[in-house]
């Protein structure tokens, strides 16, 4: 569905990214781990050229966005879902409308057609009695649950997830991965930074390690976790298993 | 009449004085509504990257601001009709102040859109929406609300320079006062008059500015 070719990404001198290669297919759930700098969000933002690589190319769908314009852009973002570490929902907009509006706006669907779309996602999300509440009123997990929501209500073909808990208190964390559980029962496909490793080796098809900038190793959660065939995942496994 | 007693001099030149405020009042809004329309734009172009957006935004505001409004008030009146442009006062007054106005507005967005963190519009983008799409419906309802306050100044700074209009025989307050005072030759108490009509309408609006100002610090 998507396949990153020889991804290189420079902000000025550091060389952030040095040629990733990365094939995801339909239907997976591709975890990514790695220590802090290593280029997890800047591989994910290269997924739907939020940033520009350097050199390289993204494929999706058997075509290279990465030479499209801006307008082909914004159509292939609408298929792409994103979640980010720091939750940013649309602050002077209610629940409801924070999920509506893109679908409105970029898809054309009439606000009926996007509000049942939106209350249907927002409920299966355990949001129902929050429709109407505006940001500022609604915990982390649920900040995070509404913009997992708004990123579904453009019925996208894949959804990446950049640390998607990381920002939240502790007991709020359960509830966003049961949701993004949930999507992966419904066979979405998903690319997900994340250090929840007990999350990773549940739901993951296969589980990426990152360090400087570019894939030390992947494999299945059991190869990856169990015998790491690189010592450098071997050490950050050790790190942050204890 | 020069000997009448104030407060029935006082009702025989309110009517007339009372129109010149509805013609100020009226010449304020107009010219700070074409200044909030170009401020929009010449907002968006100030936080643009794009030098052919950023240059010119950045020297009309700088022209503008470093130039006295009376000045570019004669020259759109006086000036224009030598290139064979010939504008009635109101219009030149409107044109004139209204890009006046245009230029402190423009200041006035681009401080409202670059005061919008920088996420709202990052979560905007990945959704598919283009950026004027992201500007319109997420950076400038959230700025808009923000700048009322600083708007509400600029009308009222606006609507004491519009006694500048005066100047090119526009019947405004100011005009209206100074020709009672021909007439009458009652300077001070009809100068003071004009004075506190302009007040009158002023003091209300800044109080409401203050009052936004003390409500938006205490939201966010
Ligand atoms: N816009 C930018 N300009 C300059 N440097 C950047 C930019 N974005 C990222 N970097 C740098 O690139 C490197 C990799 O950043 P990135 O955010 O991709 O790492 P990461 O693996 O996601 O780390 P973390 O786990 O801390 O989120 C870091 O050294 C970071 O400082
Ligand atoms: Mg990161």
């Amino acid at each position: 569905m998507i396949r990153l070719e020889k991804i290189y990404k420079r902000f000025g001198k550091l060389e952030v990214l040095r040629g990733v290669d990365l094939n995801i297919e339909k239907g997976e759930v591709v975890v990514i781990i790695g220590p802090s700098g290593a280029g997890k969000s800047t591989l994910l933002r290269c997924i739907n050229l939020l940033e520009r690589p350097t050199s390289g190319r993204v494929i999706f769908e058997g075509i290279d966005i990465t030479r499209m314009d801006g307008r082909n852009i914004d159509k292939v973002r609408e298929r792409i879902g994103m979640v980010f570490q720091h939750i940013n929902l649309f602050n002077h907009l209610n629940v409801m409308d924070n999920v509506i509006l893109a679908p409105m706006k970029v898809k054309g669907l009439s606000r009926n057609t996007a509000e049942q779309i939106a209350r249907s996602l927002l409920e299966r999300m355990g949001l129902g009695d929050k429709l109407y509440a505006y940001p500022s009123q609604l915990s982390g997990g649920q900040r995070q649950r509404v913009a997992i929501a708004r990123a579904l209500a453009m019925q996208p073909d894949i959804m990446l997830f950049d640390e998607p808990t990381s920002a939240l208190d502790p007991e709020m964390i359960k509830e966003v991965l049961d949701v993004m559980k949930a999507l992966v029962n419904d066979g979405m496909t998903m690319v997900i930074v994340t250090h929840e490793m007990g999350f990773a080796k549940e739901v993951a098809s296969r589980i990426i390690f990152m360090d400087d900038g570019y894939i030390v190793e992947e494999g299945t959660p059991k190869e990856i976790f169990s015998n790491p065939k690189e010592e450098r995942t071997a050490m950050f496994l050790s790190k942050i298993l204890y | 009449m020069t000997n009448e007693p104030f407060f029935p001099f006082l009702r025989s030149i309110l009517p007339f004085l009372g129109k010149g405020a509805l013609m100020t009042v009226e010449l304020t809004i107009i010219s700070v509504g074409i200044g909030v329309i170009i401020g929009i734009f010449g907002g968006m172009a100030r936080v643009s990257r794009n030098p052919i957006l950023l240059v010119p935004s950045t020297i009309y505001v700088e022209v503008i601001r470093g130039t006295p409004l009376l000045a570019q008030l004669f020259l759109v009146y006086f000036g224009l009709p030598s290139l064979g442009i010939n504008l009635p006062p109101f219009t030149a007054a409107v044109i004139a102040m209204g890009i006046n106005s245009g230029a402190y507005v423009t200041e006035i967005f681009r401080g409202g859109i670059q005061s919008i963190e920088k996420g709202q519009m990052e979560a905007a983008r990945p959704l598919g929406l283009s950026y004027l799409q992201a500007m319109r419906y997420i950076i400038l309802p959230q700025a808009f609300k923000r700048i009322l306050p600083p708007l509400g100044n600029e009308f009222i700074a606006m609507l004491k320079d519009s006694s500048l209009a005066s100047t090119i025989a526009i019947a405004e307050l100011m005009r209206v006062g100074r020709e009672i005072t021909s007439r009458t030759f009652r300077s001070f108490e009809v100068l003071t008059v004009v004075a506190l009509l302009y007040l009158a309408i002023t003091l209300p609006l800044s109080l409401l500015v203050r009052y936004a100002e003390r409500r938006m610090s205490v939201s966010d």
